[in-house]
């Protein structure tokens, strides 16, 4: 290659550096251009979503759709002002925020989407009687043993039934039990009948949906909380059983004006969860709700 | 005391006291210092400053964009002029080149090569377009191999010695002083006995004598002394140029495993864009030189590991930078990596490329000859200066920064950091580029293909379809096959845990062995 033609090249390719690199920061930064092409400064909203196929709103208009593998989703390029932001999928409950988008920030949220139709499943206590046609020797349903043992180990209030044994050490540390319970680093904890939410790792590590330092209250229901739990598989939300035997999901977040707070069991007497599946006491029978996304 | 090049042809930094010693070291420790530094610092500005750090990050990756096609650009080029000069008849533009006194002297230093590989190396030198009466073959064997290849080379000369104008076995002694056990030591020595025994004797000018220093797996295409010999006789200053043929392995290159493949073409095509900048060639692997100079210079340096790029460092030196590579744009043929095993041949490669990035111990040799060397224009310095520092440094930091630093200030850049907008763009926008980047891989397969040997009629098609898949390995290829054996090697040299010769273990189907 000539020295002439290896100048072109390197000026050129030098130029373009210097053009598209400032360029490019400013866009990965948030600058856009209006419509009179006057460079403006832009914000978004990052979805942290575990659901495919949702359906992103922003002002009642469908902004984006979530596909099979990429769930979690930006949406950038909005103006700074507050956005009335629904997630939305077929079969399942709407959530809600209002959501503040500051220039060149992203708010992070943390949709919590509940089947419309929960479909819980009975767990009899002992296998069907075709099995085995001599009923003194029924065969015990070991589910069924498994999940009343939860119930039994709530009831002590240890706590070590929900939390895995890794993290013992823990329960002496914040005094884990029926009235304070820990998931990745997010504590919950009843103080009379409010919850309040603590992050007990480093600042800089505490997660988007606690916006303080320091405990906040989360939940204070008019009626009476009888237990609570964190969501199955989630940090940002919990299930709290209120004394009219009513059991709700409960998202953490409490920002941008909207709380969302869904009734998933009407009739509840005792819940208890183990990995992703919820078990509940309706009266005497037992069921169980797949919560797995 | 003024400069003296001979007093200057230093190994390592132990071989030195007092200030030149420290100088020395210094120069050693430099290149690993930046390279670690510049980890160390990514690392740590992630943390303490992620926004300038991740707008730094986005530049480097547009540089690096650009970078590449910079020298994809020296990469086309190199591959039309190779096309040329091998469609090119040699033999012909020869003939009218008045060349008769010209003889090539070939250095095959081996060490425990099977047969089956000797006897090929020398049967292609027989078959090529040029007078093998004209060809001294040097075929120099390791006293510390053993007698077998005493015997492989006794039986070599046999049965192909009188096929050739001069045959020598030469058989470096083991245990020599102040030498380093390697390909260097060997050839040097094997040059001084073709010296005497050939050229003194026979009364044949060492200016009329061009020295190809050759691995005992080198197959030249047929044309290559002649057009050897052609680019010497046209040469405005023969005698103040090496001459660098393009590597390429194909020997093996359809038994080798994809990995094998990708890393031997990453090595092919880096010698192809430095074919193009003539300002940057050193040598490397094969390589010709004049004997005259040759001798002049005292031969290749016997007590280091990369004798192949510090022999042109020590003519640099000794004509006080008045020398330089020409590219020959002509291909040699030699082993890609492969064992029995794919382990195996993954350690090899690893081990092989940290030889090859060894050749950083040239950097302390040519800052301490610049210090000590007067001659050389202080612009001419900086510029080898600022060439060297960035080559190494670039190859060992690299690959490092673009593929895993990436996403660091999102790791350690703190809540605050990550909620801007640039963070969220951040992973995209490195994606993105990458993603521009390695198209660049399709310029690297059509040429990979047309370098390589004809597939068989037989060749299933999934293994054809391999040959384009594997330029995915590329990202895996430079940063494990690449960066990692450079910062090992620049950590060792900076250390002062000095590395000996590895000999790199050749596998064919046909034959197994080794070779210097």
């Amino acid at each position: 290659m000539t020295r002439r033609k290896k100048l072109f090249y390197l000026l050129g390719l030098t130029g373009v550096f210097i053009i598209v690199v400032p360029l490019l920061v400013l866009f990965s930064s948030g600058y856009r251009l209006d419509s009179r092409f006057r460079p403006v400064k832009t914000g978004g909203i990052y979805l942290a979503n575990k659901e495919p196929d949702i359906i992103v709103k922003l002002d009642k208009k469908n902004i984006k759709k979530a596909g099979m593998f990429e769930k979690n989703m930006l949406v950038d390029d909005l103006m700074p002002k507050i956005y009335y932001v629904t997630v939305e999928k077929d079969g399942y409950k709407t959530w809600k925020k209002n959501i503040k988008v500051e220039e060149q920030k992203v708010e992070v949220c943390y949709p919590l989407l509940i089947p419309v139709k929960l479909n819980p499943q009975l767990v009899p206590k002992y296998l069907s009687k075709g099995e085995n046609k001599d009923t003194k020797q029924r065969e015990a349903n070991e589910e069924y043993s498994e999940a009343m043992k939860l119930f039994s180990t709530n009831d002590k209030g240890s706590g070590k039934g929900i939390i895995p044994a890794s993290e013992n050490d823990d329960v002496k540390k914040y005094g884990l039990g029926a009235n304070r319970k820990l998931y990745k680093k997010v504590l919950l904890f009843r103080q009379k009948n409010k919850i309040y939410v603590k992050w007990t790792g480093t600042d800089q590590k505490r997660p988007f949906f606690i916006d303080s330092s320091d405990e906040k209250l989360v939940f204070f229901p008019s009626k009476k909380i009888l237990s609570f739990a964190f969501f199955p598989g989630r940090h940002d939300s919990m299930l709290v059983l209120l004394e009219n035997h009513s059991l709700y999901a409960v998202e953490i977040d409490t920002r941008f004006d909207i709380h969302n707070i869904y009734q998933l069991v009407s009739n509840c007497s005792k819940f208890a969860v183990k990995d992703e599946f919820l078990y509940y006491l309706s009266r005497r029978d037992l069921y169980k709700i797949d919560l797995e996304p | 005391m003024g400069y003296r090049y001979e007093d200057c042809r230093i190994g390592k930094g132990d071989e030195l006291r007092g200030r030149d010693y420290v100088r020395y070291r210094f120069y050693e420790i430099l290149p690993g210092f930046l390279s670690w530094f510049t980890i160390f610092a990514a690392i740590v500005c992630s943390w303490k400053y992620p926004m300038q750090t991740a707008v730094f990050i986005i530049a480097f990756d547009v540089f690096w964009l650009l970078k590449t096609i910079y020298l994809s650009l020296h990469l086309r080029t190199n591959w039309t002029r190779i096309k040329k000069h091998i469609g090119t008849d040699w033999a012909e533009k020869l003939k009218k080149l008045k060349h008769d006194h010209i003889y090539h002297m070939i250095m095959l230093p081996f060490y425990k090569e099977d047969k089956s590989l000797v006897e090929k190396t020398l049967v292609t030198l027989l078959q090529g377009k040029y007078d093998s009466k004209k060809m001294i073959v040097v075929l120099a064997a390791e006293e510390r191999a053993g007698a077998e290849p005493q015997d492989i080379a006794a039986s070599m000369k046999e049965k192909y010695g009188d096929e050739f104008g001069h045959f020598i076995v030469t058989v470096h002694p083991d245990g020599i002083a102040g030498e380093l056990a390697g390909k260097g030591s060997n050839i040097a020595y094997a040059a001084e006995c073709a010296r005497k025994q050939i050229l003194d004797k026979y009364s044949i000018d060492y200016k009329n004598v061009l020295v190809s220093a050759f691995d005992i797996d080198t197959i030249v295409y047929e044309q290559y002394f002649a057009c050897l010999t052609v680019m010497f006789l046209e040469s405005k200053r023969p005698y103040r140029t090496s001459f660098q043929p393009v590597p390429v392995f194909n020997n093996n290159i359809f038994e080798a495993p994809a990995i094998s493949r990708v890393v031997a073409y990453s090595a092919t095509f880096w010698q192809m864009v430095q074919q193009e900048r003539q300002e940057r060639l050193a040598t490397f692997s094969s390589h010709s030189i004049p004997f005259s100079t040759l001798y002049d210079i005292g031969y290749w340096q016997s007590n280091m590991v990369s004798e192949d790029s510090r022999i042109f460092w020590n003519c640099y030196m000794r004509y006080n930078s008045d020398y330089v590579v020409t590219p020959m744009s002509y291909p040699v043929s030699m082993d890609a990596n492969l064992a029995p095993g794919m382990w195996q041949t993954v350690k090899n490669i690893y081990k092989q490329q940290r030889r090859w990035s060894y050749g950083v111990e040239n950097f302390a040799y040519i800052m301490f000859n610049f210090s000590k060397n007067k001659k050389i224009p202080l612009k001419e310095k900086l510029r080898i200066f600022a060439i060297n520092v960035d080559g190494y440094w670039s190859l060992a930091t690299n690959p490092i920064m673009i593929f895993l630093l990436g996403w660091m200030p999102i790791l350690l850049g703190g809540r605050d950091f990550n909620t801007t907008m640039l963070s969220f763009n951040l992973p995209y926008i490195t994606r993105d580029i990458m993603i521009i980047t390695m198209s660049n891989l399709v310029l690297s397969y059509m040429i990979s293909v047309s370098l390589m040997p004809a597939m068989s009629e037989n060749t299933k098609r999934h293994k054809k379809y391999y040959h384009i898949v594997q330029w995915l390995l590329v990202p895996l290829t430079i940063t494990v096959f690449g960066a990692m054996p450079a910062l090992e090697a620049q950590t060792r040299l900076m250390l002062g845990k000095y590395m000996g010769f590895w000999v790199t273990p050749k596998h064919r189907e046909e034959t197994a062995g080794h070779d210097t």
